[in-house]
């Protein structure tokens, strides 16, 4: 019941994330999802009682939603805190697609046979969805934080495809997973740095200029 | 010292010329001990690679590593020592030159840069040929292009010089592509990547010809053969003097080690067709390189096409000698090849010979067009006598050494002609002879143009008031090797007879047992004392008979030197022939190769009375118009087209990702 819980407010947080304006509202949301998978996390392990879940859910609790939210606040504070997403399509038509993403996570999640043991039938659609609108995020965002947010909820799906099919990849996979994922943030919080710095703002069309 | 010893003695220098070679980079000081250590290394590689010349056994050594294919491995035996002697000789002597000659950029350049890279540059050549297996033979090719290439564009600053670095990077490495995968399917075959377990018996003949075709594209492009000779003309002019003598006297043969490597030791010769190709493309690479060196104003220009006529010769020779494998004339094929290992290490004599005395004149007069120069023999008179030693080589006069290899090579080609396989062989082989007869000729005339319009008549602008002779270690640089060029063409006969156990190391036939059939008794004797007797005996009796008539006759005329009877009027230095105007004849027989564009502009003046001119000609490079061009627009159209979606927006890229992850989401089952 509380897995149900969580895992529809891990969802409707991804759909949020792709509704607010604010960057800043982003980041709160981005900690508060990272903190809720940190606890489904935990959540299994106490069911499940595998040691190595207790660390990943303490390690997502504390990278994920105090260590990255607070270097995407620091770079936001950095260039100016007033700062509001842009898109490259609207914020109607982007919720639509995040409609269309979950019906087609379902459509091919429902294709598996998943032993009925694990939570995957029940969670494995969810998960699909975060990792799909997480990349949706990164393709239609043109602010290059909100490129770095999208990353991580992507991340963040993966990780709940992981849990709920396999209880967890191996410990090192996961630990490996994790230090690319702050490394790139710590990336792209640079990155925004400079291009603000350079082109008084944070678009990506400035890359465009790099092209040969 | 046995050959064990030698080969450790040479990978010590080629270690430790990298490693002052780096150490240099870094400390950009030294420069001094990175000249003195050149010339000491240089040395070493002369005496190990005569020691494994002289004793057969080979010897390998053995660098172990995590994985078997990335282990260093090198090993010695005669034909390695060949190719060492090569690079020690021409080493020793660009070291010397180069100790004087780097001053001339001293205070515009950084001077220890070039150092370290000439350094590096000959113990990469080395380490190429000491190579073992194939992982070190390729890490020390690739090294060995890229430091050259670095030498190439040390002159950065200027245009042409990064344009010539850029196509000759380009190619360069597509010429490695090649060499790569040929050597990979040879390892592949033979389940070894040592070359002394090389093993293609069990080979396809089709991917036996793949290899050959892949060994003699990838080795073609480094050895200059037309038509992948494009970056030669470029790049070796460009390069410090004493580098673009190391590059042309001796980088171009380390690709004629790796076709000797492949085809000769791997493949052991093929069928027939695998020779006349290789002649064909030898013959062709000679005409079309010697008659572009005719057209060249560009002092270096000209000799690097030169380089590219005589690794023209110098496969025409190999190609005879494939052709012989395959016909089952094991002596006439182990002759052609001897003829062109002697022609390369002659060449590898005089071509540096020659760009040293290039670089004297540059260094002097700093311009490198033919046209501007003039007279300089009486300001340079060293320079000059060693350059007319070089051009005399080149144009294979006796008693210089160019002769003795030439005069091989158009022995072999007789032979095939008389040999009794087909009657379109041996018109084949006289087609070969005839191409080797005109190359022959156009290269004493291009030389007599070059070292003409360079040191002889009167200066013709003012680049020349201020030369002077150059520096006593550059005049010993050139004096060493024009004094091996007249010694190997005086005696012949120990020179060539010490490549004996080479050629036995490829072909497994010994020459001494058969000391030169065909009509050469008469002038390649077994015992060895001396070849060509009738030759120079008959040169110096000419010349003192020549001599002795002069004497006669000015002892009864009474000489009065006068100025040059000008029709009356003034002599100017215009009134010589220039550089272009004597090649006219040739641009003009040859036109439909050169297709030269001539335009004459008023510039000042009446249409009338007109005051003055420009004139522009031009010749084009005909692999450059018909093979180059065409295929270069291909490739960039269809860049063109794929560029359509490389669009440099970050967020398509994603949705590239998106669609497909998506669409394979949906179709996967």
């Amino acid at each position: 019941m509380l897995l149900q819980v969580f895992t529809i407010v891990l969802i409707m947080s991804t759909l949020a994330l792709l509704w607010i304006k604010p960057i800043g509202t982003a980041i709160k949301i981005l900690s508060v999802q990272s903190l809720i998978l940190g606890l489904m996390a935990i959540l299994i392990a106490v069911r499940t009682d595998t040691p190595d879940l207790y660390i990943m859910g303490g390690l997502t609790i504390l990278m994920k939603s105090i260590g990255i939210p607070w270097i995407l606040w620091y770079t936001l504070k950095k260039i100016g805190m007033k700062r509001e997403t842009e898109k490259l399509i609207g914020r109607e038509l982007s919720i639509l697609c995040g409609g269309l993403i979950l019906a087609i996570s379902y459509i091919v999640t429902g294709k598996l046979h998943l032993s009925s043991i694990s939570l995957g039938q029940q969670y494995l659609p969810i998960s699909i969805a975060m990792l799909l609108m997480g990349l949706l995020i990164m393709m239609t965002h043109q602010k290059a934080i909100m490129q770095g947010i999208g990353l991580v909820v992507m991340e963040n799906g993966l990780f709940l495809v992981a849990l709920v099919t396999t209880y967890g990849m191996p410990f090192l996979v996961d630990i490996g997973v994790f230090l690319d994922v702050f490394v790139a943030v710590i990336l792209i919080s640079m990155l925004t740095y400079r291009i603000d710095k350079t082109f008084q703002s944070t678009h990506t069309e400035n890359l465009r200029r790099l092209r040969g | 010292m046995s050959v064990s010893i030698a080969l450790n003695i040479a990978v010590v220098l080629v270690i430790i010329n990298i490693s002052l070679g780096l150490l240099i980079v870094v400390t950009r000081r030294l420069t001094y001990l990175g000249h003195a250590i050149g010339v000491v290394t240089s040395l070493g590689l002369v005496m190990s690679a005569v020691k494994a010349m002289f004793e057969p056994p080979q010897y390998v050594i053995f660098v172990d590593s995590a994985f078997a294919f990335t282990s260093l491995s090198f090993r010695m035996n005669a034909l390695t020592g060949f190719f060492l002697l090569l690079i020690g000789i021409v080493g020793l002597f660009a070291s010397v030159y180069g100790i004087d000659y780097v001053k001339e950029y001293a205070g515009r350049k950084d001077v220890s840069l070039l150092v370290a890279g000439a350094l590096v540059f000959l113990a990469t050549m080395a380490s190429v040929v000491l190579a073992g297996n194939v992982f070190t033979f390729l890490v020390s090719w690739e090294c060995m292009s890229i430091v050259s290439f670095l030498l190439v564009i040390y002159e950065h600053e200027q245009e042409e010089v990064r344009n010539a670095g850029f196509i000759y990077v380009v190619m360069t490495h597509i010429g490695t592509v090649f060499l790569t995968i040929s050597f990979l399917i040879i390892a592949r075959y033979s389940d070894s990547l040592s070359f002394n377990l090389m093993n293609t018996n069990h080979m396809p003949n089709v991917i036996k010809t793949i290899v050959f075709l892949f060994a003699l594209i990838g080795l073609g492009t480094k050895a200059g053969l037309v038509p992948f000779h494009i970056w030669l003309p470029r790049a070796h002019p460009v390069a410090p003097s004493h580098v673009s003598a190391l590059m042309s006297g001796v980088m171009i043969k380390i690709a004629m080690y790796g076709f000797l490597l492949i085809v000769f030791e791997f493949l052991k010769g093929g069928p027939i067709w695998w020779g006349i190709l290789v002649s064909c493309i030898g013959a062709i690479t000679a005409l079309l390189g010697v008659l572009h060196a005719l057209v060249q104003r560009d002092q270096k220009r000209m000799l690097a096409y030169s380089s590219i006529e005589n690794m023209g010769l110098i496969f025409l020779g190999l190609g005879l000698s494939l052709i012989f494998m395959s016909l089952h004339d094991p002596i006439l094929a182990a002759f052609s090849l001897l003829a062109s290992l002697v022609h390369a290490f002659n060449h590898a004599l005089f071509k540096s010979l020659l760009f040293f005395g290039a670089g004297a004149v540059l260094s002097k007069t700093h311009t490198k067009n033919m046209d501007r120069l003039g007279g300089i023999i009486r300001k340079m008179p060293w320079t000059a006598c060693f350059t007319l030693m070089g051009a005399l080589s080149i144009s294979a006069m006796p008693p210089f050494n160019g002769f003795i290899g030439e005069w091989m090579l158009f022995q072999s080609a007789f032979a095939l002609a008389m040999s009794v396989h087909s009657p379109w062989m041996g018109i084949y082989a006289v087609l070969l002879v005839g191409s080797l007869t005109m190359t022959g000729a156009l290269v004493a005339m291009a030389f007599v143009r070059s070292f003409g319009s360079t040191f002889l008549a009167l200066p013709r602008s003012e680049y020349v008031e201020s030369a002077n002779e150059v520096g006593m270690l550059m005049r010993i640089g050139m004096a060493g090797l024009a004094g091996l060029c007249l010694f190997i063409g005086i005696f012949p006969a120990r020179w060539v007879s010490m490549l004996g156990n080479s050629i036995r190391e490829i072909t497994g036939m010994s020459l001494k047992m058969n000391p030169f059939q065909f009509g050469m008794n008469d002038i390649a004797r077994a015992d060895g004392r001396l070849l060509l007797i009738p030759v120079l005996m008959t040169s110096i009796l000419a010349l003192i008979f020549l001599w002795g008539i002069l004497r006669l006759v000015g002892r009864r005329t009474s000489a009065v030197r006068m100025e040059t009877w000008a029709c009356g009027g003034t002599l100017t230095p215009l009134m010589t022939y220039t550089a272009s105007g004597y090649s006219k004849p040739v641009r003009v027989t040859f036109q439909q190769i050169f297709r030269p564009s001539r335009t004459l502009q008023r510039t000042e003046g009446s249409e009338y009375f007109p005051s003055k001119f420009v004139y522009f000609s031009k010749v084009t490079s005909f692999a450059e118009t018909y093979l180059y061009h065409p295929i270069i627009q291909t490739v960039l159209s269809m860049a063109r087209l794929v560029r359509a979606i490389q669009n440099g927006q970050v967020q398509s890229y994603l949705a590239y990702l998106f669609v497909t992850l998506i669409v394979l989401l949906i179709l996967v089952k």
